[in-house]
């Protein structure tokens, strides 16, 4: 102990140094909007270095639990493809989507405004606003883009609305997180003239250029209305568990940049 | 002792002063605007206490930013310049670097240009180089170190010739 504070005094003035510079970059940055995005960037770099490492050990140890969510997605894209010949002439979103294949390396659940670090960037041609979902549900938006890695807001995060409708008749509101169950958020905007039952299931609205139409979200678990304002005020249960997530698909949309020019 | 005191705080707010209300606005050449107030870390004694000294540098670097709505590379500029400074002054000053107002007395001209040159180019060095924050503007932040250092040290030859004795 005493040589510590020994080692402390004789540093004292090295410590001190550190103490401000340390101050003085976080002054910067809640001054300065450039400065804050480009520490971002780097903060983004070192986490995803790091939680590379422990997601590839984590990995190894998951592997039998993701070739059963394979075999079982494969599946589906099997009666996917067999039925879509069929469907051709009544499929009306035909607004064509990339699809990019990424893992989850860092995901949080634990505060108001959650975000998830993917293992894919500007090099594998990720850019902003993308949207991010895995073969059971949603999961966010791309919001910043490093090299290698980019940060996902996740549907868990207060800040982030999406467009979502039912599936049995097209009603849409507004989905976003209350931050406090993690495995429900809230959908409002659904006028009072709709019929909702416990166990209707919603889907993404395709109104947003984020998501293609029709993707399930999750079902009706509770419902109250608001007569005040004339609409529901619907609870959502997801239907994936977003603190589990790995493998999980980037949309690109080919179109955001016009459908975005004409808004 | 007092009379020395008295005498930092006076360049410490005329440097504040000078920095604020005539160099920051003055845009020489268009773009050029000289770092007056570093006169007061230049001058500060050699001898004096660090732990006081990279602080008084501190609180200089941040009025600066806090009256110019800069957004920080001032007082980043300032704690870094303080910092290596006892190294510096070993550096140019050799023998002589325990003088206590070195850069007013008793010492030669040729270790105070050395010095001051050391001190003006650390400084515009990192204060650009945080301002521009980026490796690809590395032609933009040399071009202003070297044009705004002349500037400045022009400027600080200038009042040192004023206030420093043979």
């Amino acid at each position: 102990m005493q040589q510590i504070i020994n080692a402390l005094i004789k540093n004292k003035v090295f410590i001190l140094f550190l103490a401000l510079l340390l101050f003085s970059f976080k002054f910067i940055s809640n001054r300065s909007f450039y400065h804050h995005s480009k520490f971002d960037k780097i903060a983004i770099g070192l986490t995803g270095g790091i939680f590379n490492i422990k997601h590839s050990v984590n990995e190894y140890f998951n592997l039998k639990k993701i070739n059963n969510e394979l075999l079982i997605e494969n599946k589906k894209l099997l009666k996917r493809e067999i039925n879509k010949n069929e469907n051709k002439l009544f499929n009306k979103s035909n607004i064509p989507f990339d699809v990019f294949q990424a893992k989850v390396i860092k995901n949080s659940i634990k505060s108001s405004r959650n975000y998830l670090i993917v293992n894919k960037g500007t090099k594998d041609s990720i850019t902003r606003e993308m949207g991010v979902i895995s073969s059971k549900g949603i999961i966010g938006i791309i919001y910043k883009v490093s090299e290698n890695y980019s940060s996902v807001i996740s549907i868990l995060n207060r800040d982030l609305q999406i467009n979502a409708k039912f599936k049995k008749n097209n009603a849409f509101g507004s989905l976003n997180w209350n931050g406090i169950n993690t495995n429900k958020v809230k959908l409002s905007d659904i006028p009072v003239i709709n019929d909702v039952k416990i166990g209707d299931s919603i889907v993404t609205g395709g109104m947003s250029t984020y998501f293609p139409d029709g993707i399930l979200i999750g079902v009706v678990s509770d419902y109250e209305i608001d007569l005040g304002r004339g609409y529901y005020e619907i609870d959502v249960e997801l239907n994936n568990i977003i603190g589990n997530e790995i493998n999980v698909f980037i949309l690109k949309n080919k179109y955001q940049a016009k459908i975005k020019s004409l808004e | 002792m007092l009379h020395e005191n008295i005498k930092l705080v006076k360049y410490f707010i005329l440097g504040v002063l000078l920095q604020v209300l005539v160099f920051e606005s003055w845009n020489f050449l268009g773009f050029i605007d000289p770092i007056f107030y570093i006169i007061f870390i230049l001058i500060y004694k050699f001898d004096g206490s660090q732990i006081q000294f990279i602080l008084l540098s501190f609180t200089l670097g941040l009025v600066i930013d806090l009256l110019t709505q800069n957004p920080g590379s001032n007082t980043i500029s300032c704690i870094v310049i303080s910092y290596i400074r006892p190294f510096l002054i070993n550096f140019s000053f050799g023998v002589n670097a325990d003088i206590s107002n070195g850069m007013v007395s008793g010492t030669r001209l040729a270790n105070r240009i050395l010095f001051v040159g050391l001190m003006i180019f650390i400084h515009h060095l990192v204060y650009f180089s945080v301002s521009y924050f980026s490796f690809s503007t590395y032609i933009d932040i040399l071009k202003n170190t070297i044009l705004t250092g002349l500037l400045t040290s022009i400027l600080i030859a200038i009042t040192l010739g004023f206030i420093s004795k043979r």
